[in-house]
């Protein structure tokens, strides 16, 4: 239950970082005197939106994974020489 | 009758505030700057043990772990020097604090999980008996407060960026 409450917040923060990510950028293309190409900040944006959502999609998963104790998510191949 | 009553801040206390912010904001920069820096040279000769703290937290998939274990510390490096100098402070800060939002990710999530690891934000990591996860997360949270505070206060003193790239913003 942890875990799913866990996850919960996950996507709540990620879904904050990207509404503040989102105010950020026009904040800064509304209020600086000299601002970058509005397509910098906006690809910019984008690329840390992606990064967010994989990260979270990820994390998500791997958490939800482990709560049923097989942890598919990051098992080990059998010839690999790293203990956990 | 009325009496006009001013009540704007004294010149002195108007100008002097951002110049107190500015040097704020350079403190937080070098103290920021140093501690990246640090991870970073802690990391780096010992790709081996960043591989295995990074395996630990097993979220990344096992074939990316090899990557991410050495490009961290490089990226930690450049960006802790870059950070010290006052070079593209707030682009940054601002990635400074996504890379610590992803390692309090990493930490909380391996704590919901019920693992039992040592961070390995300055070298070491992997498996331990008595890990300190609340110290790390709260530790991390005051790194992303300084970052995000560098991100909000625009201009600090002494950055190098303004020197060479002339910025009276």
């Amino acid at each position: 239950m942890t875990e799913v409450w866990y996850v919960v917040g996950l996507c709540a923060a990620s879904l904050a970082v990207l509404l503040v990510g989102h105010w950020y950028v026009r904040h800064e293309l509304r209020t600086r005197t000299e601002p970058p190409p509005a397509a910098v900040l906006w690809g910019g944006y984008a690329l840390v939106a992606v990064v967010v959502v994989l990260g979270c999609a990820r994390t998500s998963w791997v958490v939800l994974d482990s709560d049923d104790g097989t942890d598919q998510a990051t098992a080990l191949p059998a010839h690999s020489a790293v203990t956990r | 009758m009325t009496t006009h009553v001013d009540t704007r801040q004294p010149s002195t206390v108007r100008s002097l505030a951002p110049t107190v912010l500015a040097w704020v904001g350079l403190a937080g920069r070098l103290y920021l700057g140093y501690t990246f820096i640090k991870a970073g040279l802690d990391k780096l000769p010992h790709p081996d043990g960043t591989e295995a703290a990074v395996r630990a937290y097993q979220l990344l998939p096992w074939q990316w772990a090899s990557s991410y274990a050495t490009a961290l510390p490089v990226a930690e490096l450049v960006l802790g020097i870059a950070l010290a100098l006052g070079l593209f402070t707030r682009s940054v800060a601002v990635l400074l604090a996504l890379g610590l939002c992803s390692f309090l990710v990493g930490i909380t999530s391996a704590w919901a999980r019920g693992l039992n690891i040592d961070c390995g934000c300055f070298g070491g990591g992997g498996e331990v008996s008595d890990p300190h996860y609340l110290e790390h997360v709260l530790r991390d949270a005051g790194y992303l407060a300084i970052a995000t505070y560098l991100v909000v206060v625009r201009r600090t003193a002494l950055a190098a960026g303004d020197w060479l790239f002339g910025r009276r913003d």
